[in-house]
């Protein structure tokens, strides 16, 4: 049987190789922030391949980018911006043991991820009604020859990006569980802080795929 | 745990309010036509967002000094990545005449209108 705090929480023991509560929580972030950094690292080669193939094609990315329609990519960055709010508010609430907030926080969180996602699918809904798919699937009509080449970039871009998304989804889930669990309080909040730190980079990668891909022409 | 820092909950609602307000920036600045300038236009609004996020919603402005060297070396180790390669890519055509014409692609796009775009033509 766990341990539980007077608040009703369930105790944490901290890991016996950590002197404290604190060293063991800046461990983690220490890790975090490495995978977080690897996680630019592993973005950066779509982003050079973008770079370069707009540097050969700068016609056909001003063509292309009108096929993007920027109201969804709009609602898009505006909900990843409300649920990276959420987030921060979720870890503040754990913070200050506040367990219905963190919850509510969290779902509010999750919502905005699903509608994200929803909007996402259908702009992917339309891409492929039209044709404008990557490489050799690319049935669309243009007056570039390399369109493909865009579309190609925009599918592994998102694409990437929202798998990152659907896989936040998944750790939020996990946190809503842990949370009604009572797990988090204000002497361990690890995992919430963690997944917030993974959401924050999610909203940060798409504050550059916008511009990128919807607005610049 | 408890010398952790709580942020104040306005610090949290200023942020999201600059970042909706960067993000109609975004857009508007994007109406304008500075040339060869737009990308970087793009980028730099782009970097002042991303960096209100990450000291704000993810806490490096109160947090150890170590998390933000990691995620500065990341940025740099990512400007030698784009300078080095675009670099190459723009200045190959000068000292190999060969390779400044090969960039054919076999293309399944159905080209509509009279085409003054990029053309397989030129690149041959």
């Amino acid at each position: 049987m766990k341990q539980l705090t007077k608040d009703g929480f369930v105790k944490h023991e901290v890991a016996h190789h950590f002197e404290s509560a604190d060293q063991e929580f800046q461990t983690a972030k220490l890790g975090m922030w490495l995978f977080l950094g690897q996680e630019l690292l592993f973005f950066s080669a779509l982003f050079v391949a973008y770079g370069v193939f707009r540097f050969l094609y700068p016609a056909m990315f001003i063509e292309a980018h009108h096929h993007l329609s920027v109201n969804m990519g709009f609602l898009n960055t505006i909900v990843l911006l409300i649920s990276s709010f959420t987030m921060a508010m979720a870890i503040r609430s754990a913070q200050v043991s506040n367990k219905k907030h963190t919850f509510v926080f969290l779902l509010i969180t999750l919502v905005c991820a699903g509608m994200f996602m929803v909007v996402k699918y259908m702009e992917y809904a339309e891409k492929f009604h039209h044709g404008l798919l990557p490489a050799r699937w690319f049935f669309g009509e243009g007056t570039s020859e390399v369109l493909h080449i865009f579309f190609g970039l925009y599918f592994c871009l998102t694409g990437l990006h929202g798998i990152h998304v659907l896989i936040g989804m998944g750790l939020i889930i996990w946190l809503l569980i842990k949370t009604q669990r009572g797990e988090f309080y204000s002497e361990y909040y690890t995992p919430v802080e963690m997944v917030g730190l993974y959401w924050h980079l999610v909203d940060l990668v798409w504050i550059f795929l916008f511009p990128l891909l919807y607005l610049v022409g | 745990m408890s010398e952790h820092h709580v942020v104040p909950i306005k610090t949290y609602v200023k942020t999201l309010l600059t970042l909706i307000f960067l993000t109609f920036v975004t857009v508007k600045i994007a109406e304008f036509d500075f040339g060869d300038l737009n990308v970087a236009v793009a980028l730099f609004v782009a970097m002042i967002k991303a960096s209100v996020v990450a000291l704000f919603f993810m806490g490096l402005k109160w947090d150890k000094g170590f998390n933000a060297v990691i995620l500065i070396t990341s940025v740099i180790f990512m400007s030698i990545f784009f300078l080095f390669t675009l670099g190459d890519i723009e200045t190959r055509a000068q000292t190999d005449k060969v390779e400044a014409m090969r960039f054919g692609i076999n293309s399944p796009v159905k080209i509509i209108g009279d085409g003054h775009s990029e053309s397989r033509s030129k690149n041959h």
